[in-house]
């Protein structure tokens, strides 16, 4: 155990970090738990107990909401690791305009991705999207992305990954960046072909990078929310709802104390997910 | 679904304070149910567009006043958006009530005028007072009529229709001239409604969801409301 040295700081030195810290974190993180055990409407607050709770999760949308985040999650995540990693390799091969191709991979995520899902909605209307429509010169009928209940979770996830794919490529660029061409030139002379260089170099060395991109975009899913509410609003139905859309559909029904306790379980959800995966990907670090 | 509880009314006249008392459930009361069963025969029967699933309500006021919808189910303040889009269609678009079981029987569901309230601890109690009288007056409702046109009668006496409102305030007209043929929607009456309404209706309007298990959803979704008022026997 490493002992705690004593900080070259004085206390007047740290009390405005304090300050900010306690009144903006600290104290909202304790009051959202004590609120999610009332009924609350804003004014007055009844003590429940654990019954925010309870409905929380007898609420018969919850169970779809929770599977339909994971999948959300899991999809968009995986999504933009691939393809992250291949367009950086792309990008860092020297082709032409190099530096104007990856602002054009970064520019989706510097819109808003209100405007990104208006855009996408219309786009994806089935009989006057673009998409459609042009599916329909080459004869194929595009399915209705956003209305069909089994596909609305799926077309959302791919807007998603189309608008966040340029933030995993930046950081892949970056983690390709310092990977020594000594790797590259060993493994040349060894007579390693171009696919083994990719898998035996470039993936194993690119782990750092690999381990930002997965862990950002998987908590980016798992709260995920604009981008489905300014498509989908959850629909049709509640077949694109996720966690965090069920939340937000409480606070607007008033129900303060119950989307409050919704927000302390997907908070827990995501540390759940998360604290063991940086824990996992963090010791194979040290086993490399 | 909403629209249809003239009917409920018809058939269980104590529909309200029983669901209010939690005594009596959209599941468990057959003329509730219907409401919910009405929207998935549509859907069964093919009778919605192909791309119903994003139609918006704009959409749904264009089809009915260009023809290429029939019936669209909507209460008469899309005459405001009708009259602004497709003005020339304004008389080209009726309204009738949504039909119950019993031809005998037909009335309609209302939707009452938006209500004003004033803060009961306001200094100024008296002007908001006198505005709110001046609203209500034959001279405001007349004026509220000119900006943004009549959707139906008024609740105001002595502020009357002019002869030429649109064909579909017409249509509207002999269910209020006559007693017993309207009723008000069930939100004037009791003050639960569950705030997962909408969607559990797009899924049975969808095909996604059957009118029974709708009902049972929708009476679990109530709760939350009920309870979140704080009513008694919830």
């Amino acid at each position: 155990m490493a002992t705690r040295r004593p900080s070259p700081y004085p206390y007047w030195f740290v009390l405005p970090a304090a300050v900010v810290f306690v009144t903006l974190f600290l104290v909202p993180t304790v009051a959202s738990f004590w609120f999610s055990l009332t009924r609350w409407d804003l004014f007055e607050a009844e003590f429940i107990g654990l019954d925010n709770y309870r409905q929380f999760f007898r609420e018969p949308f919850l169970v779809q909401g929770l599977v339909n985040t994971l999948i959300y999650a899991v999809v968009t995540s995986g999504a933009k690791s691939v393809l992250g990693l291949l367009l950086a390799v792309l990008l860092t091969s020297g082709i032409w305009f190099q530096g104007f191709l990856r602002s054009v991979v970064f520019f989706p995520v510097l819109v808003s991705t209100i405007g990104v899902g208006i855009a996408f909605a219309a786009l994806m209307h089935p009989t006057r999207g673009a998409i459609n429509l042009a599916l329909a010169t080459i004869g194929i009928e595009g399915p209705a992305w956003l209305s069909d209940p089994a596909l609305a979770l799926y077309s959302v996830a791919l807007i998603d990954i189309w608008k966040g794919v340029g933030l995993a490529t930046l950081i892949y660029i970056a983690g390709l960046a310092a990977i020594s061409p000594d790797y590259y030139e060993a493994a040349r002379i060894d007579g390693a072909t171009r696919w083994q260089q990719f898998w035996r170099v470039t993936v194993p060395l690119v782990r750092p990078a690999t381990v930002t991109v997965v862990t950002l975009s998987l908590i980016g899913g798992l709260r995920s929310f604009d981008i489905i509410w300014a498509t989908t609003r959850g629909g049709p139905g509640f077949a694109s709802d996720v966690l965090a859309s069920v939340i937000y559909k409480q606070y607007q029904a008033g129900f303060y104390g119950l989307s409050t306790a919704g927000n302390v379980i997907l908070f827990l959800l995501i540390a759940a997910i998360v604290l063991p995966m940086t824990w996992w990907f963090s010791k194979r670090e040290v086993d490399l | 679904m909403l629209a249809d509880f003239y009917n409920v009314l018809a058939e269980a006249p104590t529909f309200a304070e029983d669901y209010t008392a939690n005594r009596a459930k959209y599941a468990t009361t057959p003329a509730a149910l219907r409401g919910f069963e009405h929207l998935q025969e549509v859907f069964e029967a093919g009778y919605l567009n192909r791309d119903f699933g994003v139609a918006l309500f704009e959409d749904g006021m264009r089809m009915v006043a260009t023809g290429e919808g029939a019936h669209y189910p909507m209460l008469t303040f899309g005459i405001g958006t009708l009259k602004q889009n497709h003005p020339e269609h304004l008389d080209d678009v009726g309204f009738f009530a949504q039909p119950g079981t019993d031809p005998e029987r037909n009335g309609l569901t209302v939707w009452m005028p938006a209500a004003l309230y004033v803060p009961a601890d306001t200094p100024h109690a008296e002007e908001a007072v006198a505005f709110l009288n001046f609203v209500a007056s034959p001279e405001g409702c007349r004026i509220m009529m000119e900006a943004v046109g009549a959707s139906g009668p008024y609740l105001i006496r002595g502020c009357d229709l002019p002869e030429d409102v649109p064909q579909a305030v017409r249509d509207m007209m002999p269910y209020f001239e006559e007693d017993g043929r309207t009723a008000p929607a069930l939100e004037f009456l009791s003050p639960v409604k569950g705030p997962a309404l909408e969607q559990i209706t797009v899924e049975v309007g969808s095909g996604i969801r059957d009118a029974a298990s709708a009902a049972a959803l929708y009476d679990q979704d109530v709760e939350k409301q009920a309870r979140q008022l704080g009513l008694p026997n919830w």
